[in-house]
C-alpha cells in the first residue's frame, strides 16, 4: 500500500521534445488509476518515470511522500518494491511458468516452503494452477498474461504499474481480461497505474482516468466525470463519440450555432455571455422520433424537424446522422436498433439540454 | 506531498534498501552509478582502438618513412616509386580489370540463382540453395587449385577428356586455367554465393501480394517483374555486386595459384611479393596498399549506403506468404542451367580434390592401380604440417572466443544504449569489414615486429589479426541476437528485484547463448582458412594450414595438398554439424 505523487514530472527526449511536460498527479491508497492517451501522448514514458527505467528531467515522483526520483537522484528500478505487467508480458521464455512467477521472490525475504505455497496460491488466482510446468511459448496469449499478473502480484508489491496490458490479445479475451484486471485489483487493493489507449479499458479498470495528450494532462476525473462532463475537446472527442458545435454563448444557456438557430444547453458558470464556445453532446444522447412524436419543445428540450441522411445496422445499434435545415452540421445520433428509420425518413430529433457540455474553444493545432 | 522531505532522503520503506546515504554528494553517487559500465566501456574502445587503429597508424607512418641506417627518413618516395615503375602498374591495371570483370560476372549468376531459387517452382530449390551456401564455405585457394586438376593445360581432366573425343595432339587445350579469364572465370565462381545470399535475403522479404496487387492492376509477369520486384531488390543487386568487386579486388590466393603461373601479377600478390623482399620493403608495401584500403573503404561505405534505409527490414511486409512464378515446361531447364554454377563450384572441384588425394600419379587417371593413401600419409607424417594444424584450429578457438566475447559486449552496450557514445563503438566495431585482409597485414606488420609490441613471430600477432578481421562477423550476429531479446525481458526482471548483474546472468546470457554460438561459429570457420593476412606475418614456427597449403604449391606437391584440403573441409563441415546440432537442441529446450 502507498500513495503515489508525481510532482511537475518532465521528461525531454533529444534535447527539446517535452514527451512528459509538467504532470502533476496525486493517486490514493489503493487506487488504480488509468493513463488514457493517442499513441505517443507521453503516458508510457511517465510510467517508466514511476517505475525508475528514466529518470525525469524536472519534477519528482514521491511514494508515500518520499522521494525516489528527481533529476539529480533515482533509486532503481530492483529497490522500489513494484511491479510492472509490460506490453509484450516479458515473461522469460526460458523458465517454466512457475519459475517466472517465483522469480521475484529470490529477492524477498521469504522461505523456500514459504515462496512454494506463495506461487501456487497465486497461480490459482489468476487459475493456472495445472500449467505451472509449462513454458510461456507454449501458452496461449490469455495464459501468458495471466502468469504474467501472477508474477508482478506475488511480490505483494507496494505499487503495480500495467503498460497497456491487453494490447497483445484479441477482442473478445481482452474484453474478459480486463474484468479480470479489476477482479484482482479489488481483491488485493495494490495502489495501481494503468496506461492505456484504449478507452473501454481504462473505464472498466479505473477508480479514475488521466487523460494525457501531447505530454499534458487534459483531465483527471472518474471515467463518467470524463465521459458525462469533458472538459476539453480533445477528451470530448477521444473518450467516446461525440458530435461539437461551435457556437456564440447569448444568455447563460443558449449557443447561437448559427445565425438564429440556438441549443439549449446545460450552462456553465465558467463562461460568460458572448464567448466562442463548443458544446459537445454524444451522439447515444440524441433522441429520435416519428414525426408528430416524442416530447414538445415546451418541455425545455432541444427539438428540431429533420431528415435521415445515413443509417447503419449494428446489431446492438443503429448509428444515423440526421440533417436539421439551417444547421452547419449533420447530427450523429446512435439509438437502440428497437426503433427503425430509413435514409431520406422525416424524423424529430430530441436533445435534453442537460446532456449538452460546454466546452472552451481553444484554436485546432 | 504535503510534509516536507528533503530531496536527499532515500526511500527506505518495506524491504527496500536505502541507495544513497542524505550525506553522500552527488558527484560520488554519479560515479558510483556508472563506475562499472564505464570501466568496461572504456576498456572495450581501448581494445577496439589498438585492435583497428594501430595497424591503420603504423600502416600510414610506414608508408611515409625510409630507414636509412640507423636512422629514419620523412619521404614520399615509396609513394613516388609505388606508382611511377612501370612494375607496379600493371598489377594496379590488371586489378581493377579483374574486379570490373568479376562484378558482372557474380551478379548475374548470383541475382539468376537466387531468382529461381526464391521465385520460381523449379524442382530441388533447398538443393541448390545448400550447394551454393557450401561454396561459400569452401576456401578460393583450394578451389583455384581444384580448378588446376579440372583445367590445367596438360593435366587438366577436362583438356584429356577433349583430346580423348577429337583425338587432338598432347600440347593442345581446350581450357587453360592460368590465364587471365580463367582468374576471373575462378573468382566468379567463389563470389557469386555472395549475391546470392544477398538477393535471396531480399527477395524472400518481398511479400506476394505487392507483386499481385500488380497483376491485378493489369500488370503481366514481366512488368511486374519490371515495375515492382526490381526496383525492390535493386538495393541488393548494387550491395551483391559491390561485395562481389570488393571480394575480386582483396582476394590473395587465387591470384597466387592461377595468376603468378600466367606471369602476371594482381596488387594482392604484388603486395606480397614486395614483403618477400624484407623488413625495408614494408614503407613501400604500406604505400602501395592504399589504393585498395581506399577503395575497400568506399565499395563498403556504397554499399551500406545502397542497402541503407530501404535495407532488409523496411522491405517486408509480412514477409511470409509468396507464391512461385509458374515455369510450366521450362522447369528442368531452368534448374539444368543453376546447376552449371553449382556443378562448377562444388560437384567438380570436390570430386578432383578428393579424387586426387588418392592419386598416385596426376597425370595418369582415375584406375584401381593409380589409387592409394600415400597422401594422407605423408601429411600425417610431416611435423610441420602436423603442427600447422594445430596452430591453426588454437588459433581459430582464440580467435572466435575472443571476437565473441569482444563483440558481444560491444552490441550489448550499444544495443542497451549504455553509455554516451554508444554507436561510435559499433561502428569501430564494423571497420574492419573496409580493411582488406591483405592491408591488414602489412599494418600488422608494421605495428608489431619493433619494440614495445614485437608480436611478431608468435602466434599472438595471428590471433590479432583474426580478431581484427572477422570481429564484425561476430558484432552483426551478436546484434542480432540481442535484438531479439525484448528490453522488456530484462526489465521485467529488474522491477521484481534482480540488480542489473543478476538479470544479465538469469536473463539475458541464458537467451543469449544461441547467439554468442552462432557468431563464435561465424569467426571460426573463415579462421580455419584465413589466407590475404596470414601470407604476410607467418613465420617457420606459426604456420598455418593455408599457408602451408599455399607453400606446397610453390613446391609443386599438388597431391600432398588434395590430401590436405579434404581435411580441412572435413573439418570444417564437422563443426558446423556438431554446432547447429547443438543449437537446434537448445531452440527445443528454450
Amino acid at each position: 500500500m502507498a500513495t503515489v505523487d508525481l510532482v511537475g514530472l518532465t521528461k525531454v527526449f533529444g534535447g527539446k521534445v517535452r514527451v512528459v511536460d509538467r504532470l502533476d498527479l496525486h493517486i490514493e491508497h489503493g487506487e488504480l488509476v488509468s493513463i488514457l492517451g493517442p499513441s505517443g501522448c507521453g503516458k508510457t514514458t511517465t510510467l517508466r518515470l514511476v517505475a525508475g527505467f528514466l529518470q525525469p528531467d524536472e519534477g519528482e515522483v514521491r511514494v508515500d511522500g518520499k522521494l525516489i526520483s528527481s533529476s539529480s537522484f533515482s533509486v532503481s528500478p530492483d529497490k522500489r518494491n513494484m511491479s510492472m505487467i509490460f506490453q509484450s508480458y516479458g515473461l522469460w521464455p526460458h523458465k517454466t511458468v512457475y519459475q517466472n512467477v517465483a522469480y521475484g521472490l529470490k529477492f524477498r525475504d521469504v522461505t523456500r516452503a514459504e515462496a512454494d505455497r506463495k506461487v501456487r496460491a497465486m497461480l490459482e488466482v489468476v487459475r493456472m494452477e495445472g500449467l505451472a510446468d509449462r513454458y510461456p511459448a507454449e501458452l496461449s496469449g490469455g495464459q501468458q498474461q495471466r502468469v504474467a499478473l501472477a508474477r508482478a502480484l506475488v511480490v505483494e508489491p507496494s505499487i503495480l504499474l500495467l503498460d497497456e496490458p491487453l494490447s497483445n490479445l484479441d477482442a473478445n479475451l481482452r474484453e474478459e481480461m480486463r474484468f479480470e484486471i479489476r477482479r484482482l485489483h479489488d481483491k488485493f487493493k495494490i495502489t495501481s497505474i494503468y496506461v492505456t489507449h484504449d478507452q473501454a479499458e481504462a473505464m472498466v479498470t479505473s477508480d479514475r482516468t488521466v487523460v494525457m495528450n501531447m505530454g499534458k494532462v487534459e483531465q483527471i476525473g472518474t471515467p463518467r466525470e470524463i465521459y458525462e462532463r469533458p472538459r476539453t475537446r480533445f477528451v470530448a472527442e477521444f473518450v467516446g463519440k461525440t458530435n461539437s458545435f461551435r457556437g456564440v454563448l447569448r444568455g447563460r444557456d443558449q449557443l447561437e450555432v448559427a445565425p438564429g438557430i440556438f441549443l439549449r444547453t446545460a450552462g456553465d458558470n465558467e463562461f460568460r455571455e458572448g464567448q466562442c464556445v463548443l458544446a459537445s453532446v454524444r451522439p447515444h444522447n440524441v433522441e429520435l422520433y416519428s414525426e408528430g412524436r416524442g416530447p414538445s419543445a415546451t418541455t425545455g428540450h432541444n427539438v428540431w424537424s429533420g431528415r435521415v441522411t445515413r443509417a447503419h445496422y449494428f446489431g446492438d445499434s443503429v448509428d444515423y446522422l440526421v440533417e436539421l435545415p439551417n444547421w452547419p452540421q449533420p447530427i450523429r445520433a446512435i439509438l437502440p436498433p428497437n426503433v427503425w428509420f430509413r435514409t431520406g425518413d422525416p424524423v424529430r430529433l430530441v436533445i435534453d439540454p442537460a446532456k449538452c457540455v460546454l466546452l472552451l474553444d481553444l484554436p485546432e493545432d | 506531498m504535503e510534509q516536507p522531505v528533503s530531496t536527499r532522503e532515500a526511500y527506505t520503506g518495506g524491504n527496500v534498501q536505502p541507495v544513497e546515504g542524505r550525506d553522500v554528494p552527488r558527484v560520488v553517487a554519479v560515479l558510483r552509478r556508472f563506475e562499472a559500465t564505464t570501466a568496461v566501456w572504456v576498456f572495450v574502445a581501448f581494445v577496439l582502438f589498438v585492435l583497428i587503429l594501430n595497424p591503420l597508424y603504423h600502416l600510414v607512418l610506414e608508408s611515409f618513412q625510409l630507414t636509412r641506417g640507423q636512422g629514419v627518413e620523412w619521404t614520399l618516395r615509396n609513394y613516388i616509386k609505388a606508382f611511377t615503375e612501370p612494375l607496379y602498374r600493371g598489377p594496379v591495371l590488371w586489378t581493377f580489370i579483374v574486379s570490373a570483370a568479376v562484378g558482372p560476372l557474380s551478379l548475374m549468376v548470383g541475382a539468376a540463382v537466387a531468382w529461381c531459387v526464391g521465385r520460381t517452382d523449379m524442382p530441388l530449390p533447398g538443393f541448390i540453395r545448400t550447394s551454393v551456401l557450401l561454396s561459400f564455405v569452401t576456401p578460393p585457394f583450394l578451389g583455384a587449385i581444384a580448378w588446376i586438376f579440372l583445367a590445367g593445360p596438360r593435366e587438366g581432366w577436362l583438356n584429356i577428356i577433349y583430346r580423348g573425343i577429337t583425338g587432338a595432339a598432347g600440347h593442345e587445350y581446350l581450357f587453360n586455367i592460368f590465364t587471365m579469364p580463367g582468374v576471373v572465370f575462378t573468382m566468379a565462381l567463389f563470389t557469386f554465393p555472395q549475391v546470392f545470399i544477398v538477393v535471396l535475403a531480399a527477395l524472400n522479404n518481398i511479400p506476394s501480394d505487392v507483386e499481385d496487387a500488380a497483376s491485378i492492376a493489369g500488370g503481366n509477369s514481366l512488368s511486374t517483374m519490371v515495375n515492382i520486384t526490381l526496383p525492390l531488390v535493386l538495393p541488393a543487386l548494387m550491395a551483391g555486386l559491390l561485395l562481389a568487386v570488393l571480394e575480386a579486388m582483396t582476394l590473395l590466393g587465387i591470384p597466387a595459384v592461377l595468376a603468378i603461373p600466367a606471369r602476371q601479377h594482381l596488387m594482392t600478390t604484388q603486395i606480397r611479393a614486395i614483403m618477400d623482399e624484407g623488413i625495408d620493403a614494408v614503407g613501400l608495401a604500406a604505400a602501395y596498399s592504399f589504393p585498395i584500403l581506399v577503395a575497400a573503404a568506399l565499395l563498403v561505405w556504397m554499399q551500406r549506403a545502397a542497402l541503407g534505409r530501404r535495407g532488409y527490414a523496411t522491405v517486408g511486409g509480412k514477409g511470409g506468404h509468396r507464391r512461385p512464378q509458374k515455369l510450366g515446361v521450362w522447369r528442368y531447364p531452368v534448374f539444368a542451367m543453376c546447376m552449371v554454377p553449382v556443378t562448377c563450384a562444388i560437384v567438380l572441384p570436390y570430386f578432383a580434390l578428393i579424387a586426387t588425394s588418392f592419386m598416385k600419379n596426376l597425370g595418369h587417371g582415375l584406375t584401381w592401380s593409380n589409387m592409394t593413401l600415400e597422401n594422407y600419409r605423408s601429411i600425417f607424417q610431416s611435423r610441420a604440417i602436423a603442427s600447422s594444424m594445430v596452430n591453426t584450429l588454437l588459433l581459430a578457438t582464440m580467435a572466435a572466443t575472443g571476437a565473441t566475447l569482444l563483440a558481444s559486449v560491444i552490441a550489448y552496450i550499444s544495443q542497451r544504449q549504455l553509455v554516451h557514445g554508444h554507436r561510435h563503438l559499433g561502428l569501430l566495431a564494423t571497420l574492419p569489414l573496409g580493411i582488406p585482409g591483405i592491408v591488414l597485414g602489412v599494418g600488422l606488420f608494421a605495428a608489431y615486429t619493433k619494440a614495445p609490441f614485437v608480436l611478431y613471430g608468435t602466434l599472438w600477432i595471428l590471433f590479432l589479426a583474426y580478431v581484427t578481421k572477422f570481429l564484425p562477423l561476430a558484432y552483426q550476429a551478436s546484434n542480432a541476437a540481442l535484438m531479439s531479446i525484448h528490453p522488456e525481458l530484462e526489465e521485467s526482471g529488474r522491477i521484481l528485484g534482480a540488480n542489473r548483474l543478476t538479470v544479465f546472468k538469469d536473463v539475458t546470457v541464458p537467451l543469449f547463448k544461441v547467439g554468442l554460438l552462432a557468431s563464435w561459429l561465424l569467426v571460426f570457420m573463415p579462421s580455419l582458412r584465413e589466407l590475404s593476412t596470414s601470407a604476410l606475418i607467418w613465420t617457420i614456427d606459426t604456420k598455418v594450414i593455408s599457408v602451408v597449403i599455399l607453400n606446397l604449391y610453390d613446391e609443386a606437391r599438388l597431391a600432398d595438398i588434395a590430401a590436405l584440403g579434404v581435411i580441412l573441409m572435413i573439418v570444417t563441415l564437422a563443426v558446423v554439424v556438431c554446432v547447429f546440432r547443438m543449437m537446434g537442441r537448445d531452440f527445443m529446450r528454450a
